[in-house]
């Protein structure tokens, strides 16, 4: 228990590091200072842009040292604790100034033309989304499982600190991508470990939720802003991610409070200060993931088609796409240009029409396998269906978005228009469409969850124009959703609340859970610092030494065709600095398959057992896990 | 000694029935903070139907698919 509570602490000291680096700016644009929930969670966002750019350019600098970082996180800690102390004493002396009005006021104030919500429908959300949100804290408290956080979000970063640099790893596909969040996970691993990272993506979650709320506060009133952040956070698949350190839901939140900010100015018409806080938010996004881009090419078709309807904004327009897309390139465009000095290609692995048409590694950007659906209209009309009731298909059902949408949206059909609703819709129109051309993974929606609920909130303010019979039906319909949402958070981490708990060690969860654990353990023990592992499996975070992708050295090196007897195999992989192999394969029919050629060359039997090259250091099997899938492990040492 | 100021009730300005027919029609039109949009006109039935059909039918739907029967 103690252990977790140390990574809660760390976890919650590095927020009020951000809390305190960001709180000076947000200040000094002096645009919201009377809203205690957006200057918090304004100032913790751009914190954690800043210290992340930060860490990059220390990184750059080969400083990248667990003791620097500390002293910066210390010093940055205690200036945030002083600055919520001088918040609570300018909120004091504001609360007894009846001429200014408080964030209490905020909260209770509805400014719009509808009724509040009944306070019993906001409780119950409300709580609902708690339940959610502490079953997902359940799930961060445990050590990081998921494949992807262990092949990069995790591991680029402790190869980072181990080097003390930034540095390029050729055979790794990951490693030239936006790492902005990865840099957050850095921070948590220097001071605590992986369960902090974990931790980090789940108070990323919850911002997600108050951005919702600082998004939708304008447009639908702050009390039914709340509402639009709960159900936010019960999305199965929001949930399901705050569980692990993985990026998704990060960019969700920064393209979120980016387009809140966005919508200030050009359609509630406010200072324009905001824009910078739009443009800071979209570099941190930029920096975060490539689907960003894509997000920018859905915000530019959206003001093109305001620019042409909308005349009076035109100026203003203007002025955002300029000041966002400077601050944005200012704040993100170092990952690009990263990837294009050391691979040629700005979004590498993406883009291989434009970019190094001729390299192996080159991906087209609309590749058949990425959309499961198709590309006919017929399939974008099935859409909608299809993600809803098969999530499995297009990126499994731990990311899915649940049913609320499909089931609430159509009702915008019957609801008057809400000022400032179409163009954010708008906005999620063409994301979606974007969506369904180049990439078709239920994650990648995340983004235009929180303008969907700010859709369905509305619905909801509108039911009250329905009969009593058929909104009764609709209301218990929707409200069994969301509690289902809510339960299915909980019970998708109770195998991880012992661990989370401390009534199991980590290490025991481990050795439980993660398949290459075992493995990782044996090798952690046997092997030197400086041996090099060539695996066929791609998770290799709980390896202390280094660790190279099978399949993309074998891509880059095409080292299996100069292999014709087994004798071979060991001298051409020892030539090349490795020391040992980590063959996995996948016995089952599901799940994701490991390519076999370094099981099938490790295999060749020689004349004489002498000859083999290989040695057998631990061989295991693992499953079936929840998915059934079941996995044999060996790790074996080169001879 | 003075005699300590007696308060009594004033009088009302107005005549009560007069008053009584003020707050009727403040209470009818300002009891609620409504505006425009919360005054707006019921949905017509066959569209209440239809939303409140489409609600229960994907959302049983959707458990099925979740529980694998569809």
């Amino acid at each position: 228990m103690i252990v977790t509570l140390v990574t809660l602490f760390i976890a919650g000291s590095i927020f009020l590091a951000a809390f305190g680096l960001g709180r000076p700016i947000v200040r000094g644009l002096r645009v919201l200072e009377e809203d205690l929930l957006a200057v918090t969670v304004w100032s913790i966002v751009v914190g954690l842009i800043l210290a992340g750019t930060i860490l990059a350019l220390m990184g750059l600098l080969g400083i990248l040292h667990v003791s620097y970082i500390a002293i910066l996180t210390m010093m940055s800690g205690f200036w945030g604790a002083g600055e919520v102390i001088r918040d609570q004493i300018q909120r004091y002396e504001r609360s007894r100034d009846p001429k200014t009005l408080t964030v209490d006021a905020l909260d209770e104030n509805n400014e719009s033309s509808w009724p509040a919500p009944s306070r019993w429908l906001g409780r119950v959300v409300l709580a609902l989304a708690a339940v959610a949100c502490l079953g997902s804290l359940l799930g961060a408290l445990a050590p990081p499982t998921a494949g992807d956080a262990l092949c990069y979000h995790l591991e680029l970063p402790k190869q980072f600190l181990a080097h003390n640099a930034l540095f390029f790893h050729p055979y790794h596909d990951n490693a030239t991508f936006p790492l902005l969040v990865e840099m957050w996970y850095l921070w948590a691993l220097a001071l605590d470990g992986p369960v902090a990272a974990s931790v980090i993506h789940w108070g990323a979650g919850i911002l997600l939720g108050l951005a919702t709320v600082l998004l939708a506060s304008p447009i639908l009133g702050r009390p039914w802003a709340w509402i639009a952040g709960a159900v936010v956070v019960l999305v199965p698949g929001v949930t399901n991610q705050m569980t692990a350190p993985l990026n998704d839901v990060a960019l969700a939140l920064l393209l979120t409070l980016a387009v809140a900010a966005w919508w200030r100015v050009v359609v509630d018409q406010e200072d324009r200060r905001w824009l910078v806080l739009a443009g800071v938010a979209a570099g941190g996004a930029l920096g975060t993931k490539y689907i960003a881009l894509v997000f920018a090419g859905a915000m530019g078709a959206t003001s093109c088609w305001m620019y042409w309807r909308r005349p009076r904004r035109r100026r203003a327009l203007l002025e955002a796409a300029v000041t966002i897309s400077i601050l944005a390139v200012a704040f993100g465009g170092f990952w690009y240009v990263r990837a294009a000095r050391h691979r040629g290609n700005p979004v590498y692995p993406f883009a291989g029409e434009i970019f190094a048409q001729d390299a192996p590694h080159a991906k087209t950007t609309l590749p058949e396998s990425k959309a499961k659906l198709g590309r006919s209209p017929l399939a974008a009309i099935q859409a909608p269906w299809q993600i809803t009731m098969h999530p499995e298909r297009f990126g499994g059902r731990g990311h899915q978005l649940g049913a609320l949408w499909l089931v609430t949206l159509p009702g915008l059909f019957w609801t008057r228009r809400l000022r400032g609703l179409h163009g954010l819709l708008a906005v999620a129109l063409f994301y979606g469409f974007f969506w369904f051309l180049l990439r078709q993974n239920v994650r990648f929606l995340f983004p235009i969850l929180p303008m969907l609920a700010l859709g369905t909130v509305w619905v909801w303010i509108e039911m009250r124009r329905l009969p009593a019979l058929p909104r009764v039906l609709a209301a218990t319909a929707q409200a069994g959703l969301l509690l289902a949402f809510a339960l299915a958070a909980v019970e998708r981490t109770t195998d991880r609340a012992a661990v989370a708990l401390g009534l199991e060690s980590r290490e025991d969860y481990l050795f439980r859970a993660e398949p290459s654990y075992p493995a990782a353990s044996i090798a952690n023990v046997m092997l030197e610092p400086d041996d090099h592992i060539l695996s066929q499996d791609y998770r290799a975070f709980y390896f202390n030494c280094r660790v190279t992708q099978e399949s993309v050295f074998r891509r880059e090196t095409g080292y299996d065709r100069e292999i014709t007897s087994p004798s071979q195999l060991s001298r051409r992989l020892r030539r090349a600095g490795f020391t040992h192999l980590l063959l996995a394969e996948n016995e089952s029919s599901r799940g994701i398959q490991f390519d076999p050629t370094l099981s099938r060359l490790a295999e060749l039997e020689p004349a004489s057992p002498a000859l083999r090259p290989t040695v057998t250091l631990i061989d295991y099997r693992r499953g079936p896990d929840c998915d059934g899938v079941r996995r044999r492990y060996r790790l074996v040492m080169l001879r | 000694m003075i005699a300590p100021l007696r308060q009594t009730p004033s009088e009302p300005s107005e005549p009560s029935r007069l008053r009584e027919a003020h707050q009727f029609v403040a209470q009818t039109l300002l009891s609620r903070r409504r505006g425009r949009l919360a005054d707006g006109p019921r949905v017509p039935v066959w569209q209440a139907w239809i939303f409140a059909g489409w609600v229960v039918l994907m959302t049983a739907f959707y458990f099925c698919a979740m529980l694998g029967w569809l």
